[in-house]
């Protein structure tokens, strides 16, 4: 348990990198913010079975590691406890689907193997641009972002305060079993028998917790808007970084690079 | 009370509970003017929190609540609450932003100031309160007693009129508890601090006000109140160490 909210906690804490600078920081919030949903709907729309044209998105998310000076490595560190997840969803392809897509002599690749290999790169891409972006912009400037496209200010806030609420849940979860553990020598985990009062007072005290620290914002002028979040004017090297992702991402959507370049060789 | 002295508190007839039941405040008449320093006491649960988030309408209560003049209510809340700070008893519940930076910008630039201004009333905060060496850190990764100069720090860089403080020197070192006082000596502030611990109360409020049974038992100059024996001790409390006789020190005495 313990091993496990730690880890949570420092993926929750990812925008705690925001506050470095580089090329990719630097650009203002709601240009990161397209460029991620774009990018994103574009992977996912890809074809299940679509693999070769899905390779060249790699590079897109791979240059912005590089430009925003923030190792690859760090992001998979920090997202290690969702990537079982992923492979267990995309897992069951290969043995419900046999039929043959691809025989290459000695080893046969099957469509369920094709798709499951799609479907974890597809997630890979999708969580790695969306780390790029927290990392890079902070949850209160992609707040920011976001109001800015009129989404409603209700649902602004509910994001940020979601977010803040994991992470208070989170360490709440870790004092409480830190408790437990301090007066229950010996025993391995929360015995059953506690998990009813031990799931109720989580619940409360980070609600109460929650509650207070919403109280705090309100006290410090919070109104639901983000004018305290970097959200500088839109400059001509954000429209132009814009410009050139959204042309990558439609040509790499469109145009199966892979095959392309197999054909220059064949 | 001279009537020239803007009076920046007004309650009258506060009333407070948290569950219909049973009052933890009752019937609640204070008046502050401006500039004064009081200090508010009362034993564990005499309803000093909640009389703070009273004042900053986190809670309501029945009865009148009158800050600078204008009465509160919801629509006057943001103007009301940008006048006011509330430096809150538990700082984790104060801190939430990734940086303490941040969370010290974040007031100021909800009330309007520009980024450059932001950072300049951020570092003057951290200069006073001597914890420029942190203004980088995750608020979450900090010490108690470094959480505690932080929350603080949040507050002052809002430079707010009137400061509520709940329990500002709590885990703090002498040498950090020290700088506090200091520091809330040079203020020109309204100061409201409700705190346990009375030396900080004697030597930083010239009024002190005394809550017991959910009601207002004392209000007078700090030195009356924090000096009558009998009264702190009827209200849970004691003299403040230095009204204290030096006796030697005698484990088995009590
Ligand atoms: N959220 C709440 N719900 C219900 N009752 C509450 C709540 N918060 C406080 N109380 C009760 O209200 C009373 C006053 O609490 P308050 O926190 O104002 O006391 P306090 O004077 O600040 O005490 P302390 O010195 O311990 O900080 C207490 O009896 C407490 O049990
Ligand atoms: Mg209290």
């Amino acid at each position: 348990m313990n091993r496990i909210t730690s880890a949570m906690m420092e993926l929750m804490s990812m925008d705690e990198l925001s506050r470095d600078s580089s090329f990719v920081h630097a650009r203002n919030p709601l240009a990161k913010l397209i460029v991620t949903i774009i990018y994103i709907v574009a992977v996912l729309s890809f074809d299940i079975t679509n693999l070769t044209g899905l390779i060249p998105m790699v590079l897109i998310p791979v240059v912005l590691f590089s430009l925003s000076g923030i190792e690859i490595r760090v992001c998979f560190y920090k997202l290690r406890i969702i990537l079982p997840l992923i492979i267990f969803i995309g897992i069951w392809n290969p043995i419900l689907n046999r039929t043959s897509a691809l025989d290459l002599g000695l080893f046969v690749l099957t469509e369920g193997t094709l798709s499951f290999l799609t479907l974890l790169l597809k997630s890979l891409l999708a969580l790695m641009m969306s780390f790029i972006l927290v990392a890079t912009t902070g949850i209160d400037g992609i707040c920011a972002g976001l109001r800015r496209i009129h989404v409603p200010s209700i649902i602004v806030s509910l994001i940020l305060i979601t977010y803040r609420y994991i992470s208070l849940l989170l360490t709440e979860a870790e004092t409480l079993v830190t408790a437990y553990t301090l007066r229950a020598p010996g025993q391995k985990g929360v015995h059953v028998s506690a998990w009813g009062s031990f799931l109720g007072q989580l619940l409360l005290r980070s609600m109460d917790r929650a509650n207070e620290l919403y109280g705090s914002m309100r006290l410090r002028g919070f109104t639901g808007e983000f004018h305290y979040a970097d959200n500088d004017k839109i400059d001509g090297t954000d429209i132009l970084f814009t410009l050139i992702c959204l042309i990558v991402i439609v040509g790499f959507r469109i145009v199966n690079i892979s095959r392309l370049i197999g054909g220059i060789f064949i | 009370m001279d009537k020239s002295v803007e009076l920046v508190i007004e309650l009258n007839g506060l009333h407070f509970s948290y569950d219909e039941k049973t009052s933890v405040l009752e019937d609640i008449n204070l008046k502050v003017r401006k500039g004064e320093r009081i200090g508010i006491i009362g034993a564990n649960g005499a309803g000093k929190s909640t009389l703070f988030k009273l004042l900053t309408g986190l809670l309501t209560g029945r009865g009148e609540v009158e800050i600078a003049g204008t009465k509160l209510e919801k629509k006057t809340l943001c103007e009301i609450r940008k006048r006011m700070g509330l430096v809150l008893q538990d700082s984790d519940n104060q801190l939430f932003m990734p940086t303490l930076f941040d969370d010290m910008a974040f007031g100021p630039r909800n009330y309007g100031k520009s980024k450059e201004e932001a950072e300049i009333a951020v570092n003057k905060a951290l200069g006073m309160l001597g914890i420029e060496e942190l203004k980088y850190r995750s608020c979450t990764r900090m010490s108690g007693g470094e959480k505690r100069m932080a929350a603080i720090a949040t507050i002052l860089a809002m430079e707010p009129e009137i400061i509520l403080m709940d329990e500002p020197s709590i885990t703090l070192d002498p040498y950090n508890r020290r700088k506090l006082i200091n520091n809330l000596n040079e203020m020109d502030q309204t100061l409201l601090i409700a705190s346990h611990d009375l030396d900080m109360i004697l030597e930083t409020c010239e009024r002190v006000i005394l809550i017991d049974n959910a009601k207002i038992t004392a209000d007078g100059r700090a030195e009356d109140i924090l000096s009558d024996k009998e009264l702190l001790e009827q209200c849970h409390l004691e003299l403040p160490l230095c009204f204290q006789q030096a006796m030697p020190y005698n484990r088995d005495s009590n």
